[in-house]
């Protein structure tokens, strides 16, 4: 479609309208399997986690004693666990705290990493150095380990261990974010934007900001698999999520006590927790392809 | 003589290296006068560049290092003017367009977008109005179909269009000075001449001063009122241009002449100048072009030659200068001023 080119000198042709940014990404992502895969685990999660009170069959902490360890069938889809609550509506609960935990310490390791991952890359230097070497440090242990730290210093909790596995994750956000802004920092336009009289807090937020954008979505993504996994981890162990809470880790450590004669109370648990890392990972691995089409390997 | 609208005095730039210290600019000076275009020319690593970009302070410190001389423009010292009073300059009262317009649009933001980002910025119009004046600086620099150029990305244009969004931004503030720092470089030859004749039309409508880098002697007699000529980090000859081509009164300008291709005399193949330019890190004593000048005597080995007068606004720092006759093989100016 041609736009206003009758008003215009010269006997232009009007290019055919080129496809816009979105609609390029959208039939970019409808074509990569991964990310449909990752992106429909993704909503459905979502989906279920916010409409739990809705779909949940029975009250996820309302326990029938008489049905302690019933097999799934017998009025329960997927059974129930030894206090006799109703395995797919604890499993539907679960889907809250373990997706609102994971994207908690995505958000607080976003919120702080970002910034600082630009700052070091623009400021260079000393500050650089600094900064690095700190985050080298905090790399260099298991984030578990540190969040156990945390958690004994400041007792359990969904809150606080996120909190914790939030700034643990700073680096691995704050590095692929100082990496990316190394790049830009060097390019021709931030010289040019520079050449403008463009302030230093314009070029950040303006021309350096937004090429980080893609990058830092891929990077979420993968986190929050990392997160669910870590969060998951600590609940089992008793640190994060506590009881009666719904939630995966935990429904994880009570179902071992009975794996041997009811499989299927830590079976649930454990398989939605690979369906939600695998969901994100490939999310994430799929939004890589689809945003930096360079580095698709087909 | 009315008074020049920037002047650098002594400006001696360096990079240090882990090893030494390079000395890229060592000892410019040089004046530009309102409404002139002067040319800049060199070979690369000459420090031509860095000299523009001193002007601009966008030489990243380090590892660059401002050693000695001021750049005055209106009185101020651009070397020592705090960053914020810097910032409110460039891009408004001196602007600059670069070699490779794709590289220096962010490919992120549409063509009108930056453009009206710039005119804001600097002219605190309102988003509308902004468009509008974005989309009349388009037509004025030759963009057809302006409102659809406006929401066309850095890659769905062509490097002759990108060149001229580079050029409406530069414009866009009304500069007294702008630096064009090999604009044409990664243009092909027909769209070259377009923009050349662009930058010409819009000078003299603006009455603007160009600074024009180039190492094209062909886009400096095309182009410039004035030229000078750099080699090693120093300018070894200025002259008015037609001056410049056909009474070269440095060895290396005659050099340079004599290595331009010369379609009318096809018997005259190029000559180029013997040897490379001089490692700037240990740069030879005296006369920085001796070792490769056909001229050299013993004094040239010893004594760096200062820059001295040979004529009404004709200098060079050789020598011989006004004392040997540096002879072009043919008068260079006719065929290096296309038409």
């Amino acid at each position: 479609m041609a736009v206003g080119v009758g008003s215009l000198p010269g006997n232009i042709a009007a290019a055919p309208e080129a496809p816009s940014t979105w609609s390029m990404f959208f039939w970019r992502l409808r074509h990569n399997t991964k990310a449909m895969i990752g992106g429909a685990i993704v909503v459905v999660l979502l989906a279920v986690a916010l409409l739990a009170p809705l779909i949940a069959p029975k009250d996820p902490n309302d326990g029938e004693l008489a049905d302690s360890l019933a097999m799934p069938g017998q009025g329960y889809v997927l059974g129930a666990d030894k206090n006799g609550r109703d395995i797919l509506s604890r499993l539907m609960f679960g889907t809250r705290t373990a997706l609102g935990g994971a994207i908690l310490v995505v958000a607080i390791s976003e919120i702080i990493g970002v910034p600082i991952g630009i700052w070091a890359a623009y400021r260079g230097g000393w500050v650089d150095e600094t900064i690095t070497r700190v985050w080298d440090m905090l790399l260099a242990f298991p984030p578990l380990l540190l969040a156990f730290a945390v958690v004994a210093a400041f007792g359990p909790g969904l809150e606080k261990a996120a909190i914790a596995l939030g700034i643990l994750y700073v680096p691995f956000i704050a590095r692929v974010v100082r990496s990316v802004t190394l790049v830009q920092k060097e390019m021709a336009y931030t010289e040019a934007a520079r050449a403008l009289g463009y302030g230093q807090g314009r070029i950040i937020f303006r021309h350096i900001l937004p090429n980080c954008v893609s990058p830092i979505i891929v990077i979420s993504s993968i986190d929050i698999a990392y997160a669910l996994l870590d969060l998951a981890a600590l609940s089992y162990l008793g640190l994060g999520v506590q009881p009666p809470t719904a939630d995966w880790g935990t429904m994880l450590s009570e179902g071992q006590l009975v794996l041997l004669t009811s499989p299927h109370v830590a079976l649930a648990a454990g398989l939605s927790i690979v369906l939600a890392v695998l969901g994100f990972n490939l999310l994430g691995d799929g939004l890589r392809d689809v945003l930096d089409p360079r580095q698709a390997q087909r | 003589m009315t008074a020049p609208l920037l002047s650098i005095e002594d400006l001696r730039i360096s990079f240090g290296t882990r090893t030494s210290d390079v000395r890229a600019v060592d000892g410019v000076d040089l004046e530009i006068f309102p409404g002139e275009v002067l040319g800049l020319v060199g070979e690369s690593g000459s420090g031509k560049s860095v000299t523009a970009r001193s002007i601009m302070r966008l030489v990243p410190m380090p590892p660059g290092k401002h050693v000695s001389g001021r750049i005055l423009f209106h009185g101020d010292d651009l070397a020592t003017l705090p960053e914020r009073a810097m910032e409110d300059l460039r891009g408004s009262r001196i602007a600059m367009i670069f070699q490779d317009p794709m590289t220096f649009l962010n490919p992120l933001f549409t063509a009108g977008e930056q453009v009206s980002e710039a005119i804001r910025r600097h002219q605190g119009l309102n988003r509308a109005a902004a468009r509008a004046e974005t989309i009349r600086l388009f037509r004025e620099v030759g963009i057809p179909s302006p409102e659809m150029r406006y929401a066309a990305y850095p890659h769905q244009l062509s490097g002759g269009l990108r060149q001229r969004v580079m050029i409406a931004m530069a414009l866009s503030s009304r500069p007294e000075l702008l630096i064009a720092d090999e604009p044409t470089t990664a243009l092909d030859v027909t769209i070259q001449a377009q923009i050349l004749a662009l930058l010409r039309d819009l000078q003299a409508e603006y009455g603007m001063s160009i600074l024009l880098i180039t190492h094209d002697l062909g886009v400096v007699a095309e182009m410039c009122d004035r030229a000078a000529v750099m080699y090693a980090g120093r300018i070894v000859e200025q002259a008015p241009i037609e001056t410049l081509f056909d009474d070269p009164q440095h060895p290396y300008s005659l050099g340079l002449m004599n290595a331009m291709p010369r379609p009318d005399l096809p018997h005259l193949a190029p000559q180029p100048i013997d040897g490379s330019p001089p490692d700037m890190a240990h740069p030879p004593p005296g006369c920085p072009f001796h070792p490769r000048c056909p001229y050299r005597e013993p004094v040239c080995a010893e004594h760096v030659p200062l820059m001295r007068a040979v004529a009404q606004g004709h200098g060079a720092a050789c020598h011989f200068a006004g004392v040997k006759r540096f002879e072009p093989v043919a008068s260079a100016f006719s065929t290096a001023a296309r038409p």
